[in-house]
Parts: C-alpha cells; sequence; structure tokens
C-alpha cells in the first residue's frame, strides 16, 4: 500500500489518525476531513487527479483518484459530484489500498492434480475455451453458465449477456445483484411495468420526511444519510427509522420505530388503510393514473428444487381495495407486528399530510424478503394513493448496494430473464437484441433457465456442468451455504473464477483468473439514481491481471464468435458502450454518449436533447410523457401504475420451541460484502477484524453472556459459534439475533435458509429460526 | 442521543493494541476531542498550543482528531493531566494506542 516508502514510525501515526477518522466517520456520517486527506499526500510528487465512481456501494459517489509514478496513492471526495458533493465514507477514502493487498491474484492459476499451479493467461483461456466446448457438447448449451455480479462494469456484463444469451445461446445468466435487488426489480415491474427510481439524489433536498423502511443508512449508506441530517440541520426534516433491530440509524433519527419481522407488510397495508380512512387519498391522482390489481397469495418459498410460480394478476376496485384493508386497522397490526397503533398512525399522517414531502427509502430490509416484491409494491402503494411520487421530494426510493447493480444487471440485463432491452419471452426484444448483436434470432432462447439460487441447485443435480464466476464470491453469499459448496467441488463440474483476491470462491475453482480492478481497466458504472459514471484506466493491473471484459472477449473468439466480438483491444470499451447505447436509443431509456461521461461526474438516463431527466414520469420533467397529463406513467399501456392488494403471510421458518429466536444479517460500515477488499485494508481491517453476534441485552443476561463471550448459533442447516456482542453497535429486539456476513472464517450461511420471493426469486437473509445459546 | 457507547465500542476494538508492552517506547495515541458547544476553534487553539499534539478538525462536524506522540510515559502523564485542565474539552475518547520504538 502508499506507505510503504515511509518508515514504520510514520505509518503508524498515519494509522493513528485513520484510525480516528474511521471511528470519527462511523458515528458521524459523511463527516470530512478533507484537508487532512490531502495535507497527508506525498509530498513533492506529481499528483495526477482522475476522477471515478467509487469502487464500492450503490450510491456511486464520486472520487478523485490521486496517480503518482504509476500508483494511485490517494482518494478525495470528487466536489463536483453531484451524489456526494466532495463527501467520503471511510471505505471510499481507503478504496485505493484495496488494490494493494500483499495476496493480489497476478497469475492464472489452474488445479492439477489437486494443486493450483501458476499458468499464461493464454493456456488458461484456451483451457476454459475448450471445457466450455466440451461441456456444450457433451451436456448441452444450458449446461454452461455465468454468475456475475453489480460489480461487473456494464462492458462486462454487455459482453458476458452477448456471448452466452446471442452467441451460445443459454439463458444461464445470472449476477448477484438476484441475492439483493431483485425485489426492486419485480417491484417496479409491477407497479409500473419499467425499472428503476422515478426520482433522484436531489429529493433529499426537497423532502419534509424520510421513512427509512428497514434500512440501516448511517452504516451502509453513510453519504447519502449525511445528507439526510444536513438537510435536518438546515431544514428542519424529520427522520424516522422503521426496523427490526436498533442501529446507528435509529440512534440519529428522530424516531426510531420497530417492528417484529415480516411484519412490514401488515404495517405496511395499516397506513394505507389510515390514509383511505381519513380521507388523506389524492382522488384525481389516483383516478387519473392508478389501477388496482390483486394477485396470487399463500405462493410458498421456494424451498423445493425447480419450484415455480406465476402470478395472475387481477384488476379489482378501489372498493374491494378499501374492503381488503379493513383486516389492517392500526389496532390490528399493532397486535402482529408490536408496532403501536400511535406508530402506525404517527407515519401515516405524514404521508397524509399534503403539506409534507416524504421520501421513503429502502434497500435490504424490503428487498431480502421472502414477501419482497409484495413490499416494494406496497411501499408504492403509500405513494401512489397519496399521489406523492415523481415530483421533487416525492419519492418512493429503492436504494442498490453495488456500484453498478442498476448499471450493469437491471440496464444490461445480465438476469436469466432479460436482455438489454427488454426481455427474452418477447420475440420482438429478441429480434432487436440479435439484431444489434449480429446473430441468427433463433439463437436467443425465449424461455428463462435459472434464478441465481436454482442456478446452484443445478450445478448440484449436475443440471449445469460449466460455471464462470466473475466479481463476486458466492461461496459466502449463498444461503444455505454448504449445499452449494459442496456442488461446486462435485465431480464432473468445472469451475472458472475471475477475481483479484483469493476467497472461498476461488477455493472451489479449477481455474482461476487474475482480474484487474476498478481503475486498473476502463469502464462504466451506474448507480441507484440512474446516472452512469466512466472511469477511465489509471494504472496498470498487476502480472497477468486482465479485465473481466477482455477475458470475456478472449474466450468468445475461442468458441468462433471473432465476428460478434470484433472489438479493438485499445478501443474495445468505447467500441462495447457505443454498440450496447444502441438498445435503449429511445425517448425512456436513452443513455448519454461517452464523450459526455467522459466531461461530467456522470449523467442520468434517460438523456434526451442534450439532457438527463430527473424525475422520469412527470411530464415537466421527462420528456417521454406523451399523455398529455402531468403524470404518465408509460411503463404500462394504459400509462397507469398499479396499486396492489398485498397481504401479510408469515416467513418461510419462523422462530418455534426448539429454534426460539430470529435470525438477520447484514452488513458493517467498515466492509464491503464478503470483505475481500476491505479486509485487506489494514485501518478497516482493525477497525473491525471479525465477526460478532449481536443480542439484546435482556437475553444475554438470561442466558448469562457477557460481550466477547462465545455463543452458538444453531438451526435447522447447522451450527457456528461467534463471539458476543451486547450493547455494542446494534441492539437487536428481544428474541431477535444479528450477524454479519462479511467475515469469511465464520460463515453465518451456512445456517442461512434459502427461501425467497416467489416472484423476484430473492433470498430472505434476514429472517430464520435460530437457537441461541452460551458456547 | 448519545454516542459514549460507541466510543466504547472502539475502546474495544483496540484494546488489544493498547495491550502491547506499556513501558515500550513513545507512545503514539488516538482520540476524538468533543468541545463544548460554540467551543471548537478554541478547543482547537488550546490543544495545537500543545507540544506532542497534531490537531485534525473536521470540517463539517464539531469533533476533532487528536494524536498525541510522547518520547515516555511520563512525558505521555505530564500531557493528559495538561489535557484535563482545557475548559473547552467536553470529552475526549481515546480510538487507538500504538507503542512502537524509538528507532525503525
Amino acid at each position: 500500500m502508499y506507505t510503504s516508502t515511509t518508515n514504520r514510525r510514520s505509518f503508524i501515526k498515519k494509522m493513528a489518525v485513520l484510525s480516528a477518522m474511521t471511528a470519527a466517520a462511523t458515528m458521524f456520517p459523511g463527516i470530512m476531513f478533507a484537508g487532512e486527506q490531502e495535507k497527508n499526500l506525498p509530498k513533492g510528487g506529481n499528483l495526477d487527479w482522475k476522477k471515478a465512481p467509487c469502487r464500492f456501494c450503490g450510491v456511486g459517489c464520486g472520487v478523485l483518484v490521486g496517480i503518482e509514478n504509476g500508483k494511485a496513492v490517494a482518494v478525495k471526495g470528487d466536489p463536483k459530484s453531484p451524489v456526494n458533493k466532495g463527501l467520503c465514507c471511510v471505505k471510499g477514502y481507503h478504496s485505493v489500498m484495496a488494490m494493494y493487498g500483499k495476496d493480489r491474484l497476478t497469475k492464472p492459476l489452474v488445479k492439477k492434480n489437486g494443486k493450483y499451479v501458476e499458468t499464461s493467461m493464454k493456456e488458461a483461456l484456451d483451457l476454459i475455451a475448450s471445457k466450455m466446448k466440451e461441456t456444450i457438447k457433451d451436456h448441452g448449451k444450458d449446461s454452461v453458465s455465468i454468475y456475475g455480479s453489480g460489480q461487473w462494469t456494464i462492458p462486462d456484463g454487455y459482453v458476458a449477456s452477448k456471448l452466452f444469451k446471442g452467441c451460445i445461446g443459454t439463458n444461464n445468466v445470472e449476477a448477484n445483484a438476484r441475492l439483493c435487488m431483485a425485489s426492486a426489480v419485480t417491484g417496479f415491474l409491477t407497479s409500473f411495468g419499467i425499472d428503476e427510481p422515478m426520482g433522484c439524489y436531489e429529493d433529499i433536498d426537497h423532502a419534509d420526511v424520510f421513512v427509512l423502511w428497514g434500512n440501516n443508512m448511517a452504516e451502509m449508506h453513510p453519504v447519502l444519510f449525511s445528507r439526510l441530517l444536513d438537510q435536518r440541520l438546515k431544514r428542519g426534516v424529520k427522520i424516522i427509522d422503521f426496523a427490526t433491530r436498533t442501529t446507528r440509524t435509529s440512534m440519529a433519527a428522530d424516531k426510531s420505530i420497530l417492528f417484529l419481522p415480516q411484519t412490514d407488510l401488515a404495517v405496511a397495508n395499516a397506513i394505507c388503510y389510515e390514509i383511505i380512512k381519513n380521507g388523506w387519498v389524492n382522488k384525481s391522482f389516483v383516478e387519473k393514473h392508478c389501477n388496482f390489481n390483486k394477485g396470487l397469495t399463500n405462493m410458498g418459498y421456494g424451498l423445493e428444487d425447480k419450484y415455480k410460480f406465476k402470478d395472475k394478476p387481477e384488476k379489482i376496485s378501489f372498493q374491494d381495495y378499501k374492503k381488503f384493508l379493513e383486516d389492517y386497522t392500526p389496532e390490528k397490526v399493532e397486535k402482529i407486528s408490536g408496532v403501536s397503533a400511535k406508530d402506525i398512525k404517527y407515519m401515516a399522517a405524514y404521508y397524509g399530510d399534503p403539506n409534507k414531502k416524504v421520501m421513503s427509502l429502502w434497500c435490504m430490509g424490503p428487498n431480502q424478503h421472502s414477501r419482497g416484491t409484495w413490499m416494494n409494491n406496497l411501499i408504492y402503494n403509500i405513494h401512489l394513493l397519496t399521489g406523492k411520487i415523481s415530483t421533487p421530494g416525492n419519492s418512493p426510493f429503492s436504494l442498490t448496494g453495488q456500484p453498478s447493480a442498476c448499471g450493469t444487471v437491471r440496464e444490461v440485463g445480465t438476469l436469466t430473464h432479460k436482455l438489454p432491452h427488454g426481455v427474452v419471452m418477447n420475440k420482438e426484444h429478441r429480434e432487436f437484441a440479435a439484431k444489434i448483436w449480429d446473430v441468427p434470432v433463433e439463437n436467443i432462447d425465449p424461455k428463462p433457465t435459472y434464478h441465481t439460487v436454482e442456478m446452484f441447485r443445478a450445478l448440484d443435480r449436475g443440471d449445469i456442468r460449466f460455471m464462470w464466476i466473475q466479481v463476486t464470491n458466492p461461496m459466502v453469499t449463498m444461503p444455505k451455504l454448504k449445499r452449494y459448496r459442496d456442488a461446486a467441488k462435485k465431480e464432473g463440474r468445472f469451475i472458472v473464477v475471475s477475481d483479484v483476491y483469493p476467497t472461498p470462491t476461488t477455493d472451489i475453482a479449477d481455474v482461476i483468473l487474475p482480474s484487474a480492478m476498478w481503475i486498473e481497466r476502463e469502464g462504466m458504472y451506474g448507480n441507484s439514481e440512474r446516472r452512469t459514471q466512466y472511469f477511465e484506466q489509471m494504472i496498470q493491473p498487476p502480472g497477468e491481471a486482465m479485465s473481466d471484459t477482455w477475458q470475456l472477449i478472449e474466450v468468445a473468439k475461442r468458441l468462433g464468435y471473432e465476428k460478434q466480438f470484433y472489438y479493438n483491444e485499445d478501443t474495445h470499451i468505447e467500441e462495447i458502450y457505443t454498440e450496447y447505447r444502441k438498445h435503449h436509443d429511445n425517448k425512456k431509456h436513452n443513455m448519454a454518449p461517452l464523450e459526455v461521461l467522459k466531461e461530467n461526474p456522470g449523467m442520468q438516463w434517460p438523456y434526451v436533447e442534450g439532457k438527463p431527466t430527473q424525475w422520469r414520469f412527470n411530464s415537466k420533467y421527462d420528456p417521454a410523457c406523451s399523455n398529455g397529463e402531468d403524470f404518465h406513467f408509460y411503463g404500462k399501456k394504459d400509462g397507469k401504475a398499479i396499486i396492489w392488494q398485498r397481504p401479510y403471510e408469515p416467513a418461510a421458518e419462523e422462530p418455534d420451541a426448539e429454534y426460539p429466536y430470529w435470525l438477520n444479517t447484514g452488513r458493517v460500515v467498515e466492509h464491503w460484502h464478503t470483505g475481500s477488499m476491505t479486509r485487506r485494508i489494514p485501518v478497516l481491517h482493525k477497525a473491525m477484524p471479525h465477526s460478532y453476534v449481536e443480542l439484546n441485552p435482556e437475553d444475554a443476561k438470561r442466558m448469562q453472556i457477557k460481550n466477547g463471550d462465545k455463543v452458538k448459533l444453531t438451526t435447522r442447516r447447522g451450527e457456528i459459534i461467534l463471539p458476543a456482542s451486547v450493547n455494542q453497535r446494534g441492539v437487536p429486539a428481544p428474541m431477535q439475533v444479528f450477524v454479519p456476513f462479511f467475515d469469511e472464517n465464520m460463515l453465518i450461511n451456512d445456517i442461512t435458509l434459502d427461501s425467497f420471493c416467489p416472484i423476484s426469486k430473492e433470498p430472505d437473509y434476514k429472517k430464520c429460526a435460530v437457537k441461541v445459546e452460551k458456547a | 442521543m448519545s454516542y459514549d457507547k460507541y466510543h466504547v465500542s472502539y475502546i474495544d476494538i483496540f484494546i488489544n493494541l493498547l495491550k502491547i508492552k506499556y513501558h515500550y517506547f513513545m507512545p503514539i495515541k488516538s482520540y476524538l476531542a468533543h468541545p463544548h458547544d460554540g467551543k471548537k476553534e478554541e478547543l482547537i487553539q488550546a490543544l495545537s498550543n500543545l507540544n506532542h499534539c497534531d490537531v485534525i478538525p473536521a470540517e463539517n462536524k464539531d469533533v476533532l482528531v487528536l494524536i498525541t506522540e510522547t518520547e515516555t510515559k511520563a512525558e505521555e502523564d505530564i500531557l493528559k493531566q495538561k489535557l484535563e485542565t482545557i475548559s473547552s474539552l467536553k470529552l475526549l475518547a481515546m480510538v487507538s494506542g500504538f507503542n512502537t520504538p524509538k528507532k525503525n
């Protein structure tokens, strides 16, 4: 890392400074020590500052990376970025250090006789291509698959989709965003017919009230949360934290309301009940712009292999909906949810007040939910009933977790059913994609294959024989992990892993490819607010490391697809982006040209006639609106959004006599996902060196468990021992425990459940039953 | 709202570092210094006037990072006494402590 030229003492002093800054940043989200950042920069150097989106979360902060002598040595927030306005969180400030861990993968490794042997990149790529050919010949095209991530750049995901869907002809393309954002996607599609938020971060500067639905923003989106806190200082806005556990967000909020796991469904319905009962419905908005639907219920939880579900939407009337909500009076819901009727009415009153602009924010809480699509629908219901949508400050806003979950997975469409524009099931969409990809339309299979959980189940069954995993670490993140780890090790499976460090996922690989990381290559990310951001290659990758994009292109050529993968090595990113833009060449989704991205701190789509669109579906701002009304929800054929009748249903596995606690899992501010990068940054690793289990203090006292004591957690999938955390960073409600998943040495997902939302197929990492004992 | 519990948490996290042989040389420690309301500038000034102290104020929050670097344990104790007399200092929470040899 960049302190290597200084002596040990100055390094330690810098560590002390960084430790304090990290502590401060976790207590005061968005805190700035920008002066210090600059003061500590190498003296006398010729620092060249280049802009990039941050490598880590989905907020998409603009950063400036200081380059000196071919090395990235410093980071500061980009004051020109409208996302973060010069702020950075602790991960962002230290992001360049993630590239300089001692055990960076620099050479391809091939497993031979149980041992990894260094080889050349050419030989490794040859092997991958021949293995793919052999697998397709022996087991058919649907026996090969690729599993990527929301950390894929846009070009990575685009060439992966083109190769697998367009050329090979299999829809075995998935990404880890299935594990975090799929419910948001299906929520958007079912309510509006088109994906991604209608609003933008500027809503924060206009809203009067923020309701955070199961969203620990202070740790997961600290820079955005600091913008909320800033607005409170300036304008006295209210922040309501609605969650199952007390967190730093709860501490900083004006009001913290706790609900029992899964019962957010009931509370959201109760808010709608109150809105209707009190006459707070924006009648003209609802009459002009909304329909009412109901769907199937008692859908199950996807626990069995080859589980299938298809919803059957059915139109209902407002009166039907009103009658349905009679089961959700605040008094009835209080008994289910543990939220007082008074608190439900308190939240409803803010949503219902025509003089208050309300922003709802959520991320993993409602998404990683066995009824995740429904939860997304229900939050939209509240905003649609009150007409508080698509206007500055009135904004239901689904946040993302990864830097390009939106840009790559959702927009490029690296999910089994998706194409860059549209879905594989639609003939016109297939024809459109095939033309741009220069492949016969018959190549694109009209049937989706496997969503992520099912893809790993197919690997276990032997339906999939070859899997290429890029930029993600499923051997830490998959729920009910042991099954899928064992699956990957079975005879007759061939696994390729492209990554920057050794991980539990590279442990199961037959071939490990060293990848170029972030600014070691050129690319683009797309963030939560539809902002596409470009970054140039600033430094050389180490050893033989190669971008994931070029790895895929090399293999595609070896498979015989030279015509489709015509790209020149020096200009391929530009060529790919230019080709990709053709898929979205319309007023609803046009992407800004590359030269615009290069000149600006990102640009929001739809980018029409030289302008980004901040608020979609609002004719004042969105040129795609064409119905002559103030609002046009053009994702639906009739231009109307849908208010869904969605009931409360229990979770797949709830506490019982044998397993009496709820187990919830999640993240911490110091670490990015599985920690494979941030745990190699000394200051972050030291600040959060290992995982733990948070207990409620009363539960801990009853079991005579003190902070640091060993605690055994047992579920129907297995057991794990973790140190206790009592009255520390987060405090779970009684009979609930929380465990972060960043620590590969304490794999909490070995004991989680692989239930998922039947519509989105996103697993519920927030709820299963667990037994808790002092170890 | 109180942040005290988090200070305790961070001290816990770095407790192992504090357990490094305490008689070793040249302790380097970092703290978060919280000023009394409206006294941030006064606190910056007071801390900056002390030897062995580096002060890094946050630009947008009422908190300062304080780094102390002393030669000996005795010198550190004297510095601590001086810190305790600063009237604009509301709370001093240690974040990390390192002891290093005098020479590399």
